[in-house]
């Protein structure tokens, strides 16, 4: 993908340069003549990680298209398509957040909470602020590696989950998330356990504080690719310690199960059940693991990349085997500043469901206590012909989690 | 590198970093002292040399977790 790169400097924009020209080639790296402390190049993961330790600001790049008369839309917001970067996805006649969302029925649970005065921060590649999309963006400054930066996605996928969790159409954005009169507070990290862990631990001390005054819930779309119990990753590790801490202050926290079972990585047989591939802090009894589901309930079925949703017990479970539920993920979804189609969101995209979910719960009851709402969101679920292993509890009902409330 | 020290108490903690600012004081801005676990601090983007002095500075009741990348689902 390419970017805007901007250096501090012209002379270390000029060492960037000879890096990148020297990994991609001088094709991939233009110096305008206007701005020397600025480039444009095309850059990978690896490249981002390198540029921003020296100092670097990015932007994506945004592809411009023309607006289309009125009637091609089908009756789409014009702004709709103004909006969409990156992908040109046809905006009508496909699934979207909108079918996501009448799926777990989250409108009809609007009816008795929208969210309002629950926080939910999105631990996660940050969000794109060009874009208003929320009613109530936080203006908290977490001291992460990303401090002052916290409103920006060159990555996209942690925009996905704040509007997946807490979009909100009056704001500005195309989607409602399950949640949307929930505050949201961008919390971008490197995805480095010290990161993370000064990320919770700040969020503990706003809490402790009162500067977060309502429910809090923490939302973690990240963990360990891999298909065997992690290396460097003991029980006794600070990371989870302070994860556990958060709950102890009354945080609801949830993460994604992963994206271990299929052909992503461990090429496990779709239909099984098993091995386990949930692992370290994601499998813990106390937080809440969340798996994925096609349009159909399944994650059994190969022919949809949902039966790479890994599989339970979890690592480090007892009481409360993993994952504890699922949600569907398909179709239209924000991603960095615009909206693209995707077959599967990942248990990503079923993490900030949850997470909204538990801000509606909390928004209706701030007494309930973190265990309480796993409970809930559990007993609440839809029972689905498939292991436990495989789909939890079964599929999130946000209607009948928040009757229970 | 990065890593997290768990101290064998708060006062462990303090004479390390009074140590540390001693022998490094420069380094003593990449360290950070959690408010939410009195005995644990967090060390960011040390060098080698810097890794090194930390090593030489902690006694045997602190415990070092190296980092861990994980990504995003």
């Amino acid at each position: 993908m390419k970017y805007f790169v901007q250096m501090p400097s012209a002379g270390v924009a000029g060492e960037a340069a000879s890096f990148l020209t020297e990994s991609r080639g001088p094709q991939a790296v233009a110096r305008p003549r206007t701005q020397p402390d600025l480039l444009i190049a095309e850059l990978d993961d690896h490249d981002i990680v390198v540029l921003q330790d020296q100092g670097a600001k990015l932007w994506e790049d945004v592809q411009f298209a023309p607006l289309p008369p009125l009637e091609d839309l089908g009756g789409a917001r014009v702004a709709d398509y103004a909006l969409s970067r990156e992908d040109n996805v046809p905006l009508v006649d496909q699934a979207s957040l909108d079918d996501v969302l009448a799926h777990i029925k989250a409108p009809e649970a609007w009816a008795y909470s929208r969210g309002g005065g629950a926080t939910i921060a999105i631990v996660d590649t940050g969000i794109c602020a060009s874009l208003s999309q929320f009613s109530s963006p936080s203006p908290v400054d977490l001291p992460s590696a990303f401090r002052g930066q916290h409103w920006t996605d060159v990555k996209g996928h942690g925009s996905m989950c704040a509007v997946i969790a807490a979009g909100n159409k009056s704001a500005g954005g195309r989607f409602d998330g399950v949640a949307p009169d929930a505050t949201v507070i961008s919390a971008r990290t490197t995805l480095m356990s010290t990161d993370l862990f000064l990320i919770f631990d700040e969020l503990i001390d706003l809490k402790r504080q009162g500067a977060i005054a309502g429910p809090l819930v923490i939302s973690n779309s990240y963990g360990l690719y891999t298909c065997t119990a992690p290396a460097g990753l003991p029980g006794d590790h600070p990371y989870l310690e302070v994860v556990l801490t958060a709950i102890d202050e009354g945080a609801f926290v949830v993460f994604a199960a992963g994206n271990n079972h299929y052909d992503v990585l461990c090429n496990n047989d779709p239909a099984a059940a098993s091995p386990n591939t949930i692992w370290g802090v994601n499998s813990h009894d106390r937080v809440m693991s969340v798996g994925t589901v096609n349009r159909n309930n399944s994650n059994r079925d190969g022919s949809t990349p949902h039966a790479n949703s890994s599989r339970g017990p979890g690592q480090w479970a007892s009481d409360f085997p993993k994952p504890d539920c699922v949600a569907p993920t398909y179709g239209v979804v924000a991603w960095g500043c615009g909206y693209r189609f995707m077959d599967w969101w990942g248990t990503s995209g079923a993490c900030p469901q949850v997470a909204g979910l538990g801000a509606l719960i909390l928004a209706r009851n701030p007494r309930l206590r973190p265990h309480e709402v796993a409970e809930i969101i559990r007993r609440s679920c839809v029972p689905l012909q498939a292991p436990r292993e495989c789909v939890g509890a079964g599929l999130i009902d946000c209607l009948a989690a928040v009757q229970l409330a | 590198m990065s890593f997290l020290v768990r101290f064998a108490s708060a006062g462990a903690k303090a004479a390390f970093l009074e140590k540390l600012g001693e022998a490094a004081p420069a380094l003593l801005d990449r360290v950070r002292a959690s408010r939410s676990q009195a005995e644990v601090v967090t060390i960011t983007e040390s060098s080698a040399e810097e890794d090194e002095l930390i090593r030489t500075l902690l006694d045997d009741q602190a415990t070092t977790y190296g980092d861990v990348q994980m990504r995003t689902f």
